[in-house]
């Protein structure tokens, strides 16, 4: 044991310490270079998910998630619709007739329930994609592990077979016209449904 | 702490050399000098870019749901309500080429629309709900535990 004052020799740090420091920053540089840039970029992304456009509109998530998943329900509606009363029509149906127009009605509002419904759940996802993004990136720069989160092709995907299931219990559901045209209409739809570009 | 060197968001690694110690006396700590570079290197960066990022989220948090319920609402009566008008114009020109008169406003249209809005909102507020409680079971938990384990 030493006791006494002067020079005592000050601890030496390993080589082999030095070394390995060096080689942290040597990487930590090239993570700066390469990485950072994409990280502000997914930041970014994260950071504007709910801004409105310049002009004040939804941003482009927004409109084409609805636009698109709205746009699909009107035209499985419509054209499935359509064919239905061409076949009924074909049939000699009275377009006038209370009860096709009854039924008209009732298939018009289902098609506008289905065009409101993936309209809400398009919209809502998205939203939902967003606070998905701040958490992914605020787990990034904690070193956590982040989560893959649906893309926007994804939710339409998800949006488009809830759909279709629900355009075949309505159209399933819609007797009358069938009955009367002999069950025409369920045979008009399906044919659309497979030549359906969304099918 | 004050900004100890200029920081560049996209490049926030670019002022530490590797090297800056290399030929220091193994007595005056290189090694330790290099890693406290990095250690406070690391903490702006993280300051600079991620803390704005938890902000936001925790920011985003209200007693019920989330601040984005508004929009999302505002949004939802949009799809229903532009839906339901339309369908009723695409009925309205059907009507029409056969010379029938266009659909009035029935009562009964009337209650299937609300019904769709009224459905439409309670299942924005619900969704809402969950994801306020996703991200604090989730991402925010994850962070609390983490800072616990400093």
């Amino acid at each position: 044991m030493c006791f006494g004052g002067g020079d005592a020799d000050k601890p030496e740090e390993s080589r082999a310490k030095l070394a390995m420091a060096e080689a942290a920053a040597y990487n930590i540089r090239r993570y700066g270079e390469l990485y950072v840039p994409v990280e502000n970029m997914a930041i970014n992304d994260a950071m504007t998910s709910f801004d409105l456009a310049a002009d004040g509109s939804q941003n482009v998530d927004y409109q084409s998630a609805i636009g698109d998943s709205v746009g699909r329900a009107n035209q499985v509606y419509g054209e499935g619709i359509a064919d239905t009363q061409a076949l009924a029509f074909g049939r000699g149906l009275d377009p006038t007739s209370g009860a096709f127009m009854a039924e008209s009605d009732a298939l018009r509002s289902a098609q506008a329930k289905a065009m409101g419904e993936v309209g809400t759940n398009a919209g809502n996802q998205v939203t939902t994609g967003g606070f998905q993004k701040l958490e992914n990136m605020s787990a990034l720069g904690r070193g956590l592990e982040t989560k893959a989160y649906d893309s926007m092709s994804t939710v339409a995907q998800n949006e488009q077979s809830a759909l279709e299931q629900q355009a075949d219990r309505d159209f399933a559901n819609s007797s009358s016209v069938a009955n009367i045209a002999g069950t025409a209409g369920g045979i008009a739809y399906g044919l659309n449904r497979n030549k359906s570009a969304y099918s | 702490m004050g900004q100890f060197y200029d920081y560049d968001p996209n490049n926030p690694y670019g002022n530490i050399n590797p090297y800056r110690y290399s030929n220091m006396s193994p007595e005056d700590n290189p090694a330790d000098k290099l890693l406290a570079e990095l250690t406070r290197a690391q903490l702006e960066d993280y300051r600079q870019r991620f803390e704005p990022v938890e902000n936001a989220l925790v920011g985003s948090i209200t007693a019920t749901g989330t601040t984005q319920i508004g929009a999302d609402l505002d949004r939802t009566r949009s799809a229903v309500i532009g839906s339901a008008e339309n369908v009723r114009g695409q009925s309205n020109r059907f009507r029409e080429r056969y010379g029938l008169s266009a659909m009035q406003q029935t009562t009964e249209r009337s209650n299937a629309t609300t019904g769709a809005l009224v459905g439409g909102l309670n299942a924005t507020r619900a969704v809402d709900a969950e994801r306020r409680d996703a991200i604090i079971s989730g991402g925010l938990s994850a962070v609390g535990q983490q800072t616990r384990n400093i």
